[in-house]
């Protein structure tokens, strides 16, 4: 920034100091291959004269003989000239890699990485564009540490970013910035173009995300986009095409087995549900075993383009770019497409003033996985009978539901074809920005910033008509349309300068958030036709949700040479959604630095020491993601109550109003120390840190006198604390042609529930409701115990006999002998639980904590080479010490009803003096067997190659002889993202996201019902730059 | 140097003047109406008042528990065995028993509806002040009446079942409220009723359905009389006009849905009998409001009369033909239907006018008729010393149904001499047993005579009930309740639970 204004104040003083010697030194500035460089600032040393090289790189400028040249430009290595009695200097300058590394975006203004005080995590966008994404959230998996990333497979899928654990029941999600403008959901990083990103810079701990005020308690991702290098025009290509798929599958029974366990299990059928199957001892399937598994998945494709140009000069510089993707999931009729453009520019208008401007499109279309009737597809492929076609003979769809026996799952393929659930989503972000330069180190930038977005929802479910009992009669439509947009206004002046080698910076921001969402929905269900697509005389309805923010803030930053490091700031945060006496919330963070290596230590420069940093920060931030006047509730109108013999509208107060909600506030420390070694070749970091969040929203239960109809009140009430550690190690060789590197974190978030109820008879949460197929609630919340963990029975194997259960738990608890406050009953061929509390019964005080969906720690390792043409690149992720509550177990075991199960039944308990851990069938309800215990809990560590890349560039001789001075590089690549997943989970795919309710309050982590499999992907790409 | 500073403080001013004027951020919701924006009209207001009855249609009152809970306490009944009665019949009452917690919650839900309507007074009463309101100042005390009866209601409900309770009068001041003193309670029922009886239309000058004038005194009257203060009750009860007893030929009126709001029915909870999917847990909320009395003490017979009750049945009194059904009575319009389903109830059943009892009752629930007025009247004269006042109403009742005066030699050959207070106590002991039978008054009759203990003992069989009057003239507090408020420990449980 310092460089800016300098180069701005010389664009404009114009004025030489016209002394006796003077005389024109000229030259040309080219760059070491031998492209001219324009706009490079020529500053006399000692002075404040100096000029700007034109767009042919030349400049000429009046000095006297003992004067001293300052070549400086962005990205570029300044260089000192004496200019001695030469006339003519010409200068190769070199490009500062390291330097354009080490500036580090922190909201509202850049740092230097050196002096950084904070948590700040960077990712190139080479990185992020190392191998094709639905969206940028994915290609963050492994790249920063404590950033950690779940997609649900699916194409266009959510893509879950937590940045250092969860810290709150409600939504967790990042803030997210894009060129200063502010996105309203992580989720909404799809619709931007991969290949337009220049970095991301992750803001982890307090300090740094206090800026953000009342947005900044879950982390902030600030993405930036490119915007050209004056002098050099460039055109990027990029092109790829590939599949995905899952080779996974859950071994069920076939024809056969199925028929026979059927017959087997007729012994127990209490309602005839398998009569007709065994009326006709001579059913044998007539010859059809589907595996439905196989008709459900399929080989995806993928394909993708990109085109990228940017450039500029000295007045001013330019990026734009399209990008195309487009996916095929691994479900049948499962699909993703995005389309990008945009363009970014800036010019020099006036001598100080500096105009800029953003603008994205994007368009995206999504066809998900449909959940018929509350099941996965997952779950119907499982179920359903395997001598039942897809299509019969004639055409028609074949159903479980022809009589034959009691199974229920539906065709998923009638399923898939029958129901279309389409999502476009298009959405514009952008901004305009002004820079003014007011005086020498002091400048005020004003920024009108947008982002918008349009999406239409398309469901519709067609009538039809299957072999079986199941027919739909009516076709039904649901369409949504939703309309956001955000405008906001950011005004900026900053102050730098350095005295002597004290160094300052300060920054005041005063900024504006205007937002409104609106939707309108409608339905219609008709029995007319199911060709229409459109809605004629349907049910409507609309609501919007406008939302306001007004802020203030200021950081001083303040350095002693680059040694000694403070940083202070405040944010003043001013927002519609708490009630007026808590609008205005207050947000300081503090941080110091140390850089030990520049004390000169001789010790430092024994053990090869180049850097060594030490630093501490505090600060308090908010999370502000509750709903839309929360703190005052509605009135329903629909108490009707009749009068005078007609119902009449009646009004009552819809649930409990809180007037002193308020945001959840998060205090967070962080020390960290970083080191470098033999010249920054290793590199090596760790940060300690404790988040304590307090104040949390949970719908507090009230006292039911107060009359609150959902006898709750969102209140902030709970307090979480997460503390962990992240390790990053990076080593970097060069030697010769041949080049690699290897970087690696690893993190731990341990996070504790320490309250949740300002009444202390209430001590635990039970949540998680997943029915079907559950009627228990899995998961639990609870003082002292982390997180969501999982709740319920231990399973201690199967009861062989009924003299075991006897034996155990004593007469009155067997089955067949029921006695009085027995508990649950058992006999032999039952889940036996372990008597916890050892009252010589089982009952729902015997459940314990069986699981922790919180990973012991999360790692990644990065590994890249290169000699000469040939590229490779590696990413490995992964995660230790981890529970799932695998519900597919249920889907493949449950054996409580008729559907096809895993082949496992086949070792089923049937008889007396069966040793085995497969509970007998039992065709009831409230079967104590598949109670929530830790029969479906597994260990859910796992090892993944998320990344294998192997490439190689063209020799620059042989595109000289191709294509003259026309192409640049060009690059052909090979890829596979997920080839190889190491892990004992039975399940498909280890890595699962949370379990959301109806309220957006978060039900469980670590929950698999029916989770599609991350796809393993090969791509083959090109690349080429002109 | 001068231009530079300029440049400064243009620019500050700038930004400074942008930012004073948006600082303000608060919005008002475009989706819903508000507290802050209510009662601005008078359909705002008469809706308000309309939500504070709809809790007595819930489950929790007159749907199911709140008639469900008293009179199956009582010694007018015997159980069929339903789950739903014998808990309470059986006096098993937990402080988990969901129907304790229903009938509680569903009263707090009922007294925070008036509550939000009473709050809104003042805002009432400042939009009319400043004009361009489509209310007047009768509208806004009719309203205002109403609340104040209903919620005056809801206490009387609470009061009687569970003692002290948390008193709750302003919504803003809701949230673990300690329990109050029995005292307390009654206070405030009184000082709400006093307030709507001065508030509220006579009958006939409203819509039906609202509380009126009359209800509120004959309430005000029957609380002074639980608190054994009789000259008051006489006072108000005697302030009563506009209602009579129906002659004997439409005595069934106060029973069957075709007389509803006659000129002897008081108060009452309107059904429509119409069905939304909600009628399993129904809280006031939606179009649909059934009542199960026809279902639940006919159809199902889960709880029927006892032998004890048909006892006290003079062999003559026309009113056991109105009040219960057993094998091979007539029913029904013309009496064209035959009963075949064992000895039931017949009052609120339905099958005055139909064949079968449905789950969507569509009977009104009546919470107070005259009757209960003349022989409340006659209660307070006898207490007050005024013998011939009180057997002089109590006649009125038995006029009515054409059954012998007391005071005769008839009456005294039946039984029923009034020859001293005594005599007459017991004469109104009977007269009220058999006039409000299966109408939830002979529980809180008994508790208030301090007889519960000596009548309520066994049951048709022999077997004792388990009824014990220190522990079982208060239902447990609900354990929700405890947990969840602040101000309440365990040892603010009632006694014995």
């Amino acid at each position: 920034m310092l460089r800016l204004v300098v180069m701005l104040f010389f664009l404009t003083s114009g004025l030489g100091n016209l002394h006796a010697q003077q005389r024109t030194v000229s030259g040309k500035v080219v760059l070491e291959d031998g492209s001219t460089v324009p706009g490079v600032n020529i500053l006399i040393k000692g002075t404040n004269t100096g000029t700007v090289t034109d767009l042919d790189g030349t400049y000429s400028i009046n000095v006297k003989e003992n004067d001293v040249l300052i070549f400086s430009f962005i990205g570029l290595i300044t260089q000192e000239v004496a200019v001695g009695s030469r006339s003519k200097i010409d200068i190769a300058m070199q490009e500062d890699v390291q330097n354009l590394q080490e500036v580090v975006v922190v909201g509202y203004g850049e740092q230097k990485k050196a002096t950084l005080t904070t948590a700040v995590s960077t990712i190139t966008g080479d990185d992020l564009n190392e191998y094709p994404v639905a969206d940028v959230g994915q290609a963050l998996q492994g790249r920063a540490a404590g950033v950690n990333i779940t997609n649900n497979g699916s194409p266009g899928g959510r893509t879950l970013i937590r940045i250092r654990g969860l810290s709150t029941f409600g939504d967790g999600d990042p803030l997210v910035v894009v060129d200063g403008v502010f996105l309203e959901d992580s989720e909404d990083l799809r619709n931007i173009n991969p290949s337009s990103i220049e970095k991301i810079d992750v803001l982890k701990d307090a300090a740094a995300t206090a800026v953000y005020g009342s947005r900044g308690a879950n982390g902030v991702i600030i993405v930036s986009t490119s915007r050209g290098t004056p002098g050099k025009t460039s055109v990027k290509l990029k092109t790829y095409g590939g599949i995905q798929y899952s080779n996974q599958r859950y071994d069920v029974l076939n024809t056969d087995q199925y028929i026979q366990f059927l017959r087997e299990i007729a012994v127990q059928d209490n309602d005839g549900a398998v009569a007709s199957v065994i009326a006709d001892p001579n059913f044998d399937g007539d010859g059809i075993n589907t595996n439905w598994q196989d008709e459900l998945f399929r080989t995806g494709h993928t394909r993708g383009a990109d085109v990228n140009v940017s450039g500029g000069s000295n007045k001013g510089r330019y990026s734009f770019g399209v990008s195309a993707f487009d996916q095929e999931g691994i479900y049948i009729d499962t699909r993703f497409e995005r389309y990008n453009f945009n363009i970014n520019s800036e010019g020099n208008v006036k001598n100080r003033v500096k105009i800029g401007q953003n603008l994205s499109l994007g368009h995206s279309q999504r066809v998900s996985p449909v959940v018929w009737g509350g099941r996965e597809p997952l779950y119907n492929a499982i179920a359903l009978p395997p001598y039942i076609p897809v299509r019969t003979a004639d055409g028609q769809f074949g159903s479980s539901l022809d009589s034959r026996d009691g199974n229920d799952a539906v065709n998923i393929v009638r399923v898939t074809e029958t129901q279309d659930n389409l999502n476009s989503f298009n959405s514009i972000y952008g901004n305009v920005y002004a820079d003014f330069q007011i005086i020498d180190g002091l400048s005020f930038r004003t920024q009108y910033g947008l982002y918008a977005f349009f999406s239409n929802q398309n469901d519709i479910s067609r009538a039809f008509q299957t072999t079986g009992r199941a027919s739909q009669s009516e076709t039904f439509i649901n369409k949504g349309r939703s309309q956001f947009l955000s405008q906001q206004i950011t005004n900026t002046l900053t102050y730098g300068q350095s005295f002597a080698k004290h160094n300052l910076n300060v920054t005041l921001v005063q900024e504006s958030q205007d937002k409104n969402f609106s939707n309108v929905s409608t339905f219609l269900s008709t029995d007319l036709t199911s060709e229409l697509e459109e809605i004629v005389n349907g049910t409507s309805e609309s609501f919007s949700i406008p939302e306001k923010l007004f802020s203030y803030l200021g950081r001083i930053n303040y350095d002693f040479d680059e040694r000694y490091l403070l940083q202070l700031s405040l944010r003043r945060d001013k927002s519609s959604k708490f009630p007026e006496a808590n609008q205005v919330g207050w947000f300081p963070a503090a941080s110091v630095g140390w850089i030990v290596s520049k004390e000169g230590f001789g010790f430092l420069n024994a053990w090869n020491v180049s850097n060594l940093k030490v630093k501490a920060s505090y600060g308090v931030t908010g999370n502000n993601q509750i709903g839309f006047n929360a703190f005052t509730s509605a009135i329903a109108r629909d108490f009707f109550y009749p009068v005078d013999g007609q119902v009449r509208d009646g009004a009552f107060i819809d649930g409990g109003n809180n007037p002193n909600l308020r945001w959840e506030e998060a205090t967070k420390q962080n020390y960290g120390v970083e080191v470098g070694l033999w010249n920054n070749s290793i590199t090596a970091s760790v940060d300690y840190f404790i988040n304590s969040s307090e104040g949390l929203l949970l719908n507090d239960r009230v006292s039911s006198s107060s009359g609150i109809l959902s006898g709750t009140i969102a209140r902030n009430v709970g307090d979480v604390e997460v503390k962990g550690v992240e390790i990053t190690l990076g080593y970097n060789k060069q030697k010769g042609d041949f080049q690699w590197n290897v970087w690696g974190n690893i993190s731990t978030a341990e996070a504790t529930v320490r309250k949740l109820s300002n009444s202390t008879s209430i001590d635990q949460i039970l949540l998680g409701n997943l029915n079907p197929p559950f009627s228990e609630t899995l998961t639990r919340l609870a003082p002292g115990l982390p997180l969501y963990h999982f709740f319920g029975y231990v399973m201690e194997g199967v009861y062989s006999t009924d003299e075991e259960v006897v034996e155990h738990l004593g007469e009155a608890s067997l089955a067949t002998n029921p006695g009085a406050d027995a508990g649950i009953q058992f006999q032999a061929g039952d889940v036996r639980f372990r008597d916890i509390n050892g009252d010589g019964v089982i009952t729902a005080e015997d459940r314990t904590v069986i699981g922790d969906p919180n990973p012991d720690f999360t790692y990644s390792i990065n590994f890249s080479a290169n000699y000469k043409g040939l590229d490779v690149s590696m990413l490995i992720t992964g995660v230790q010490g981890v529970d799932i509550l695998n519900a597919n177990t249920w889907y493949l075991q449950s054996q409580d009803f008729i559907a096809n199960f895993s082949t496992d039944v086949l070792r089923r308990w049937q008889r007396p003096g069966d040793v085995t851990d497969i509970p007998r069938f039992r065709f009831v309800g409230n079967n104590s067997n598949n109670f929530i215990s830790t029969r479906y809990i597994e260990d859910g560590s796992y090892a993944r190659l998320k990344n294998l890349t192997i490439g190689y560039s063209l020799n620059e001789e042989l595109l000289q002889r191709l294509f003259k001075d026309t192409v640049g590089r060009v690059r052909f690549y090979v890829q596979s993202q997920n080839l190889i997943t190491i892990t004992n989970y039975s399940g498909f795919d280890p890595e699962i996201e949370p379990l959301y309710g109806g309220d957006g309050i978060i039900q469980g982590i670590g929950i698999d019902r029916g989770r599609q499999p991350q796809p393993v992907t090969f791509i083959g790409g090109l690349q080429v730059e002109f | 140097m001068k231009y530079r500073i300029y440049h400064i403080i243009l620019f500050t001013i700038l930004s400074l003047t942008w930012v004073s004027c948006t600082e303000d951020v608060t919005l008002e919701n475009p989706n819903q109406l508000t507290q802050d924006t209510f009662f601005e009209s008078l359909q705002q207001i008469e809706a308000a008042a309309n939500g504070s009855y709809a809790q007595l249609q819930s489950s929790g009152l007159y749907q199911r528990f709140g008639y469900i809970i008293p009179d199956s306490f009582s010694d007018e009944m015997q159980s069929g065995g339903d789950a739903n009665f014998i808990t309470s019949w059986s006096f098993q009452l937990t402080p988990t028993t969901p129907q304790v917690d229903q009938y509680w919650t569903t009263c707090y839900r009922g007294i925070a509806a008036c509550n939000f309507l009473l709050g809104g007074e003042a805002k009432m009463r400042e939009r009319l002040a400043s004009g361009g309101v489509d209310f007047t100042e009768a509208d806004i005390n009719d309203a205002i009446g109403q609340g104040r009866f209903l919620r005056a209601l809801y206490y009387f409900h609470l009061v009687r079942r569970f003692g002290g309770v948390p008193l709750i009068v302003d919504n803003d001041n809701a949230l673990d409220i300690p329990r109050s003193e029995e005292e307390q309670v009654w206070a405030q029922i009184k000082s709400d009723l006093r307030a709507a009886s001065l508030n509220l239309f006579e009958k006939g000058s409203t819509e039906e359905g609202r509380a009126t004038k009359g209800a509120a005194l004959g309430l005000l009257g029957k609380a002074y009389l639980f608190n054994q203060q009789f000259d008051s009750a006489k006072f108000f009860l005697d302030q009563i006009t506009g209602y009579s007893l129906l002659p004997l030929e439409e005595y069934n009126d106060n029973f069957n849905e075709s007389g509803e709001f006659n000129d002897e029915s008081m108060f009452e909870v309107v059904y429509t009998g119409e069905q939304d999917g909600s009628q399993w847990d129904q809280n006031g909320r939606g179009l649909g409001e059934v009542t199960w009395h026809a279902q639940e003490y006919t159809g199902w017979a889960n709880i029927i009369p006892s032998q004890k009750m048909i006892d006290e049945f003079e062999d003559d009194d026309p009113r056991l033909q109105s009040s219960v059904l057993e094998n091979g009575d007539s029913h029904g319009p013309n009496n064209s239907f035959t009963w075949g389903g064992g000895r039931v109830w017949y009052k609120f059943s339905q099958l005055y006018e139909n064949e079968q009892t449905q789950e969507n009752g569509d009977t009104n629930a009546r919470l107070l008729r005259y009757a209960d007025v003349v022989l409340m009247k006659a209660e307070a004269e006898l207490r007050l010393g005024n013998s011939t006042m009180a057997i002089d109403y109590l006649n009125l009742i038995r006029d009515r149904v054409r059954l012998p005066r007391y005071g005769t030699d008839e009456m005294d050959s039946r039984g029923y001499p009034v020859n001293n207070p005594d005599q007459i106590f017991e004469a109104l002991m009977h007269e009220r047993m058999i006039e409000l039978c299966a109408e939830q008054q002979r529980y809180d009759d008994l508790k208030r005579w301090n007889m519960d203990g000596s009548e309520i003992t066994v049951d048709d069989n022999g077997t004792n009930r388990g009824y014990n009057a220190d522990i079982h003239r208060l239902m447990p507090i609900p354990q929700t309740e405890i947990d969840a408020n602040a101000s309440m420990t365990p040892a603010d449980q009632n006694p014995g639970y």
